[in-house]
This record gives structure tokens, sequence and C-alpha cells, in this order.
């Protein structure tokens, strides 16, 4: 170092000595709060494959920590590890499926330069669909028919449109502080939803919408009527206060969960006139399930999770850790029965399409399940790992992203799947 | 190396927690938002710690994710501003650098980048090849935006800044 060098840090450390100093009080930061939204946003839990008959699936314990992440908001992105096939819990006939799709592309969607960016949402024609853009002046993306449509500042941190319907509105949260707000998007505007510490999940067709109010773990079910409406707490049940509405089907049944606020939550239905009704709990293998967790709603059927929680470990140990084993299945409301969904190569949460198509993961990869057939979506170039968010209702439209780690930190690429 | 679990996230956060929240405290000046800093740092790593075993240099790499959150919300808190009600001023300083308002009232008038340099050398005491590390640039930069900044931090301090040292600042 220079003797010019070290009289200008010597006169550098002088200037700004009046501001060396000690954060003061408690700290106001939140591990577990980190762990939970970490999850949210990374769309997955720490899923470790098991070599037995079923994946056992390894989750921190601690406490409020497992509360958030069984109550989690969005399970339709979370992977689990292979699984084997899957019994139905009552001999039903066969659901007529549709033929798997014939041929599918990838597409990167344009984002105008912006290189790190998320497909979040997409509506049921598949002509719309949202997502989040980073390091740029905008940090929501809405494209049309795979162009650039708008890119909008939408208020608030960690902003993320959760769903859109065919009119183009989207639904929509971010963070205020520590405080979550929901908002409605229509036409390049962002509007406040009645409430505070709100969260808006799903909006269909007629603009209804749904979403959660309160905190992670004292959380309740909301629905907005209109994106003017007053919000409305849907009911749940005296043994499972809490609870969030995740999923709303065009003729307005309303897709959840509740639970203790501890361990359990279970999916839950609200009907268009409010009221509610527990799911049973599926049967696979013989073994009855511990809760069902769902993920999509559409056309009469609910896709989700069998959850088995392994019975010695269902409360927190000195290691924290509980077993969870998964298995896919398919719910039809109109009788109430399950039914398997192939699950040799570990299927793993989803979205439902009109035609019985869910979009889903096997491990890292994009597939569409149609009946027993298994189909592969094409990978985009390099990347290898990714995400699905949305499917149109007749299943040929998929977004998604690319999870692939970057030389300096996860290298998010918005992706168009198109299907015949 | 870390292999990427929730207990060795833990283990890690408790073992470098006090640090990050004071180079978080050092480059805003605000507690809260210190915190508020720590608390996206946290949750960004914890996204991306299942791959944390391809990073070389954890540590370097989470001070990176605090840096570029701090420079995030610079750049958010400025276009909010501007958006509503045009560029954003801060404080106005007058007289004496030892004040700590003052000089903090002069840092945040410094684009955010050239703040975030100063105080990662001057208040974290590092070298500047780790700056240039943190900051994904190069040792040249780190040293040119030094030079801008204290350039700049002189003239909104005004002529007293060359006065020595004479008496401690009250710190908290």
């Amino acid at each position: 170092m220079g003797v010019e060098d070290k009289m200008t840090d010597e006169n550098a450390s002088r200037l700004l000595r009046p501001l060396r100093g000690e954060p003061d009080g408690q700290p106001g930061f939140d591990v577990a709060r980190a762990m939970a939204e970490g999850r949210r946003r990374r769309g997955l839990r720490r899923w470790t494959t098991g070599a037995a008959l079923l994946a056992v699936t390894t989750v921190t314990a601690g406490g409020g920590t497992f509360a958030v992440a069984a109550m989690q908001p969005d399970p339709t992105e979370q992977k689990p590890a292979p699984v084997p096939s899957v019994a139905p819990s009552m001999p039903v006939a066969a659901p007529v499926e549709a033929a798997p799709p014939k041929s599918c592309e990838v597409t990167l969607l344009p984002t105008g330069g912006v290189r790190k960016s998320l497909v979040t949402a997409g509506d049921p024609s598949g002509r719309h669909h949202a997502g989040r853009l980073y390091d740029a002046a905008e940090n929501v993306i809405i494209w049309t028919n795979g162009k650039i449509d708008a890119k909008v500042r939408m208020p608030g941190k960690d902003a993320s449109i959760g769903d859109i319907n065919r009119s183009g509105i989207g639904v929509a949260t971010s963070y205020h502080g520590s405080t979550e707000q929901a908002y409605v998007y229509r036409d390049g505007e962002f509007t406040v939803l009645d409430g505070t510490g709100t969260r808006a999940f799903a909006i269909n067709d007629a603009g209804v919408i749904v979403g959660g109010i309160g905190d992670f773990q004292n959380q309740a079910p909301v629905r907005w009527n209109t994106a003017g409406a007053k919000l409305e707490r849907l009911p749940v049940p005296d043994e499972y206060p809490f609870g969030m509405a995740t999923d709303i089907a065009e003729d307005g049944t309303v897709l959840g969960a509740v639970g203790d606020g501890r361990f359990t939550a279970t999916a839950y239905l609200w009907l268009p006139d409010g009221t509610g009704k527990e799911l049973p709990l599926p049967t696979v293998n013989g073994r009855k399930a511990d809760s069902f967790s769902a993920s999509s709603i559409a056309d009469g059927w609910i896709y989700g999770m069998a959850v088995f929680v392994s019975s010695d470990q269902t409360t927190p140990g000195a290691n924290g850790q509980a077993n969870r084993e998964l298995s896919p299945v398919k719910y039809r409301l109109a009788d109430g029965t399950y039914h398997p969904v192939p699950a040799e190569t570990g299927i793993g949460f989803g979205h439902l399409a009109d035609n019985g198509w869910i979009l889903a993961l096997a491990g890292d990869k994009p597939v569409i399940v149609s009946g027993s057939r298994v189909t592969r979506l094409p990978e985009y170039q390099r990347y290898k790992e990714y995400q699905v968010t949305s499917l149109s209702a007749d299943g040929t439209k998929a977004g998604g992203y690319s999870t692939d780690m970057g030389p300096e930190e996860v290298d998010n690429r918005p992706f168009l799947w198109t299907c015949k | 190396m870390p292999d990427g679990s929730d207990n060795d996230y833990l283990a890690y956060v408790h073992g470098r927690i006090a640090e990050l929240r004071r180079t978080a405290y050092l480059l805003c000046g605000d507690t809260h938002q210190a915190d508020d800093f720590v608390q996206e740092t946290l949750t960004k790593l914890y996204v991306r710690w299942p791959r944390i075993g391809r990073v070389d240099n954890v540590d370097a790499y989470v001070h990176t994710m605090l840096v570029r959150v701090f420079l995030d919300d610079r750049r958010r808190g400025w276009w909010k501003v501007r958006l509503l009600t045009g560029p954003a001023e801060p404080p106005v300083v007058d007289g004496n650098p030892e004040d700590r308002p003052a000089v903090r009232a002069a840092l945040a008038k410094l684009p955010a980048r050239q703040q975030a340099v100063l105080v990662l050398r001057y208040l974290c005491d590092k070298p500047v090849r780790e700056v240039a590390d943190l900051m994904k640039c190069s040792e040249g930069t780190v040293k040119s935006q030094t030079s801008h900044a204290l350039t700049r931090l002189r003239a909104l301090l005004g002529a007293d800044f060359r006065r020595p040292v004479t008496t401690v600042s009250r710190e908290r």
C-alpha cells in the first residue's frame, strides 16, 4: 500500500468513525420464519429418498417451524422422493383419462433483457402468465400468448402474482415489513384487497379470490367475493382452528387446509355457500393416511398427497425430526373416492387440468401424468432442474422455471411448455 | 463443508448471525432495518441451502447476499420515493462530521454501491480484495468507488472534515 493510500484510509476511517457501533436490543429477525418463507419460495421441503417401500421424508420439527411447514400455503411445488404405486382406498370404476400428450416443446419466455425471472402463475386458457423479475426496475411481468404484455412494479417486497384468471386479472401478495398484504392486479395496476396481514392465493374466472389472513402460526382462510369486496373469513372446524384457502374451482368450490397449529394440517373444502367440509383420509396399501395435503382442484377432482407421519416421531424429539411418507392420490368429489396416481417415477405435488392431466415434478424434472402414462417435458438447453407452477385447463400450456445453480446464485429462467 | 440439511443451516446461522447482524447494522445504521436485511438474507440463504455444497466460500456468499439485499432495498426505496414525491433528499447535513446523524445522512446521499464500499472497507475493516469479492467487481473498481465516495462525502460534510478528531463520539 502506498503512502497516499494509507493516508486516504486513515482519513476515511476517521471520517466514518462516528458510524461505528453495534446494533442494540434483541434481534428482530426470526430464523424459523426465514425457513418457513424460504420453503415457500423454493416450493419444496427437504425430501430425502428412502430405500424402503415408501419414501421417507425428514422435516425439521423445531416447534413452530414444523407447524409452519405443515401449513404451507402452496404445496403445489413440493418435491417428494420416489414412491411406489398406490392402491385406491376402495374399488371404483376407473376414471376416463385423456390420452397422453403427443408432443411437447419448451420455450424461454422473453423478459426484455432481465436475466433472472420466474413464472409464478398461469390462467385456465393458457394465454396469460405472470412472473417475477429480479434485479430490474420492475418486479412483476405479465405475458400474453408468450409475449411480454406488461412489466410493472408491485408495492412491497417479495412481490409475486400467485394466480391469474382468463380475464388477465391476477392476485398477488407482498411483504410490507413483516406484514403481508394481498393485492389484485388488473390492467397494469395493483389494488389492495380488504384486510391487513392477508395473502391471496387463487382467483377463478368469476373473480372470486381466496387466501389467508394472520401470521404463519395463527392464520385463517378467507374469501373475497369480488376484488372490491370485504374480506370474509371461511369457517373452520373446532378441532382445527387454523387454515388457509389455496385454490378455487370455477364453480366456486374452495380448496384449502385446516390444522391445529401444531402438526396436523389436512385438506378441507368450502362449498360455494361457504360451508366447510373435511375430506376423508385416503387409505394407501391398506394404511390409512394421517392427513391429505391437496394442491389442486379442477373439474370435480382434487390432486394431492396422502401423508403418513411415523407414529413414534410425531412429536419433536431430541433431534427435532419427524418422518413423513407421501403417496400421490386423486380424489373425486362426486362420489368421495380416492384414486391412485402412478408413482413409480416419484410424482410430486402438482396442478390438475380439466382433462385429468397432472403437471408435476418427478425429482427435478417436469412431467405430465395422464392415467398411467408419465410424459417427460423437454428440458431447455443446459437446464436440468425445474419447478412447475401452472397448467391450463386443457393441459396444453404449462408454466415453470429453472432452479439450476448458477455461478453465484440460482439461475432462474422462465419457461412455457406447449403440448399437443 | 455444509451438507444442505436443516440442522446444518441452523448450525451455520447460529455461528454467523452476530457478525451478519453487525454488518447489516453498519450498512444501514438502523437496528430495525438491519434486522429486516438479516431476515431477508436468512430467507434467501435457506432457499439456496440445499445446493450450498457447491459454494466454495459460504461466508463470502452470505455476505454478498446481505450486500445485495441492502443494495436492492436502496434501489427500491429510491424508486418508490421518486414515483411518489420526486427525488429523495436526506436531511440537510450541517456542520460537525463528528455527529453520527450528519455522517449517516451524508453517506445516505451517495450511490448505494459507494455506501456499501465505504462501510465494508472502513467500518467492517475488510481489505480491498475481500470487498471486491463481496461486491462482485474488480479491486480497481473498489478503489475508484472508494475515491469517488470519499470525495463526495467530504464535499457533503464541508471543510471541517480535515479537522483532527479530538473527541470520541458517543456510540450505542
